[in-house]
């Protein structure tokens, strides 16, 4: 038999917890019952205390945001990591290519009368294998030739000159 | 097989080395992990995304340190939480405490007292709604200012319970304490939150409950 009147209130207040939670047995519950039935006072705490508890629901979750886990997985390690390009930086990098190949194009049928070879070979390989190693690999000199279109000036700067 | 049991499974193929099984775990935790964080951390914090990234890199990384007789579930919460710890002390590390805002999302120390007695917070719980939200969403920016107010372990206690459906057991384990402490933490937050969300909860106001 409990007498919730002899518990101290800490004491106390952990029975009713625990008759909150459902973790008593039906004879204490139903002593607990009892209790509070005479004790309108303490019904009432109880009583605010699971509604404030319920209250917590409208704490609500935000969804996940999009692409977290594809960040997830890269981050681990677990899958490649994708090339992000900006549509602008696609047709940068499509116009750069196409004037590069345009004016590799004049440079080759140029070359024998202007002694450009170097050149030559450098657009050539940039249009044959569409990388930008090779123009990465010019001199700030032979890259500004190749902007100005100027093949003998560019010769001069492949050769040092 | 019981969701406990296809975890099992899929921390085993994990650990043999199969990206598709970490692929699944990290889609069946992500919303869980995501909410811990973003509750335990505050809701307004802004870093909630690194950590919760951080949280599955750390899985990934200690999955062969996992051992079939951990709950899945139990172990993914603790690795959350240290993340989430590691997060609160680099951000209570002297470099950035100049930063305004961290009292304001982590207000108090552990003990949790030192908010009250300074007033610290009460501005939070007086959060007005953004325009349009209304008295729902007023009551919404209340309740989550008053678990953004509690104190941390207060909080993470009760985020574990209210919001995770752990049970006393399950949030020990998860905070490496004992249940009486759970229990006892539980038994402040709850009154702490009884006195800050009285008026929108005692018996006889707007009514409460999940239906926002």
């Amino acid at each position: 038999m409990m007498d919730l009147d002899a518990l101290s209130p800490e004491q106390r207040a952990a029975v009713l917890a625990a008759y909150r939670d459902g973790e008593l047995d039906d004879a204490s519950a139903r002593e607990v019952v009892a209790w509070l039935d005479a004790h309108p006072e303490a019904l009432r705490a109880l009583e605010h205390d699971r509604r404030t508890w319920e209250l917590l629901g409208r704490y609500e979750d935000e969804p996940v945001p999009a692409g977290f886990s594809a960040r997830v997985l890269e981050a681990a390690g677990v899958r490649r990591p994708r090339l992000r390009l900006r549509p602008y930086t696609l047709a940068a990098a499509a116009a750069l290519l196409l004037a590069l190949g345009a004016g590799a194009g004049l440079l080759v049928r140029q070359a024998p009368e202007t002694g450009a070879p170097a050149l030559a070979a450098i657009d050539l390989d940039l249009v044959q294998h569409g990388s930008l190693d090779a123009l990465l690999s010019l001199s700030d000199a032979e890259f500004e030739a190749l902007l100005a279109d100027d093949p003998a000036r560019l010769a001069d700067a492949s050769t040092g000159g | 097989m019981s969701p406990a049991d296809a975890d099992q499974d899929l921390m085993r193929r994990i650990q043999e080395g199969d990206p598709a099984a970490f692929e699944v775990l990290v889609h069946a935790y992500q919303g869980l992990v995501f909410s811990l964080v973003r509750r335990y951390l505050g809701s307004r914090y802004a870093g909630v995304d690194d950590v919760a990234q951080d949280v599955f890199v750390r899985i990934y990384r200690a999955r062969h340190d996992w051992e079939p007789r951990a709950r899945v579930k139990t172990w993914v919460y603790s690795i959350t939480v240290n993340a989430c710890l590691n997060e609160i002390r680099k951000l209570r590390s002297p470099k950035h405490r100049l930063v305004g805002s961290f009292t304001a999302v982590f207000g108090e120390g552990a003990d949790g007292e030192g908010e009250a007695a300074r007033g610290g917070g009460v501005a939070d719980l007086h959060e007005p709604a953004a325009a349009g939200e209304g008295v729902t969403g007023a009551v919404a920016a209340r309740v989550r200012s008053a678990v953004d107010g509690l104190p941390e372990q207060q909080r993470l206690a009760t985020v574990l319970s209210r919001f995770h459906g752990c049970s006393h057991d399950e949030v020990a384990a998860v905070m490496g304490t004992t249940v009486p402490a759970v229990k006892s933490l539980l038994m402040r937050a709850r009154d702490r939150l009884r006195r800050v969300l009285a008026d929108l909860a005692a018996p006889g106001t707007v009514p409460a409950g999940d239906d926002a």
